[in-house]
């Protein structure tokens, strides 16, 4: 039998090899990168990490939650400057932002399933999380910010409706 | 014209050159690999070498891991780990126990075993990739796998 370590050399290879060369994304043209440091005023090292925030942008929707407003309907978040309410029956909310929009497409989106919400990846098309309304309540609206990174999810609870961002 | 875009030729292949294996490598620290490509840095200065690279997928992965841990509490499910009998990517069940059982270490544990026993770096890269000392890295490594045997019921 194979020594453990061995054993994990194999493992680490066998899933390493899950990630198929072709699968690797094309770094965007010298053009577009170009653009994208004009349009971003964030400072140069902490735009390396951007996408970082991205890929947890439904964790921002969950950190956030803990802000939460009684009695703030989604009527009312629109117009605090949110936008794009999410009807439960639509099938996606697109959310741009001006970076976003240079690509033609943002970065993620959200789906609604019914019951819970996803957010999709779009250079992939893959579900890289969901959003679960807490219990005894029902997302009602969704909105994204302009950071296209962070989502704002309203839930509504017993003829009030909690507002997460 | 000549030197217009040098820079970014050089980030171009930096890219073709690293990309793979740094993915890889995320991958095997956060479980999913929608999360490694997101984990891989934008990488703008060209005269950053491959070790920075390495540090900063590092780093992308413990912080994409402290959300996801945040955001669990709050209900928020992220994909199944490619090692989950649920994701399917990996067909040998001992493997996946294997990997399932270092995803269960600490964190630190964790990224040593993967620059050690994926990327078969030396102590001492280790230790500047993971800014700790070299003999943390040999105790570390140490631990982990006595862990891990534990875990799996074997004797090291």
């Amino acid at each position: 039998m194979k020594s453990l370590e061995e054993r994990l050399r194999d493992a680490y290879r066998s899933a390493a090899d899950t990630v198929r060369p072709d699968a690797i994304r094309a770094l965007p043209e010298p053009e577009l990168r170009s653009r994208r440091r004009t349009i971003s005023a964030e400072p140069r090292h902490g735009r390396m990490f951007a996408p970082l925030a991205a890929a947890a942008a439904t964790a921002t929707v969950a950190i956030a939650a803990s802000v939460v407003v009684p009695h703030l309907t989604a009527d009312n978040a629109q117009s605090a400057g949110h936008h794009g309410r999410h009807h439960p029956a639509s099938s996606s909310a697109a959310q741009s932002s001006s970076v976003a929009s240079a690509a033609g497409l943002p970065e993620y989106v959200l789906e609604n399933n019914g019951a819970t919400l996803q957010v999709v990846a779009t250079a992939t098309w893959q579900t890289v999380g969901q959003i679960t309304a807490p219990a005894g309540q029902t997302l009602e609206a969704a909105a994204g910010a302009a950071d296209d990174r962070t989502f704002v999810v309203a839930a509504d609870l017993n003829m009030q409706t909690t507002c997460s961002t | 014209m000549t030197n217009a875009h040098a820079p970014d030729r050089a980030v171009d292949e930096l890219y073709r050159i690293h990309a793979l294996g740094l993915t890889r490598l995320a991958l095997l620290m956060v479980g999913d690999q929608t999360a490694a490509e997101d984990g891989w840095p934008r990488l703008l200065d060209p005269r950053k070498a491959p070790g920075y690279l390495r540090v900063a997928v590092v780093n992308g992965c413990r912080s994409l891991m402290r959300s996801r841990n945040r955001a669990r509490l709050l209900g928020v499910q992220p994909a199944p780990p490619v090692w989950s009998a649920e994701a399917a990517t990996i067909a040998e069940e001992d493997r996946r126990a294997l990997l399932g059982a270092v995803a269960r270490l600490p964190r630190r544990q964790r990224e040593v075993l993967a620059l050690r026993y994926y990327l078969d770096l030396p102590e001492q890269e280790i230790a500047s990739s993971l800014r700790i000392s070299r003999g943390t890295v040999s105790s570390t490594t140490s631990r982990a796998l006595a862990a891990l045997a534990r875990e799996l019921g074997e004797e090291l």
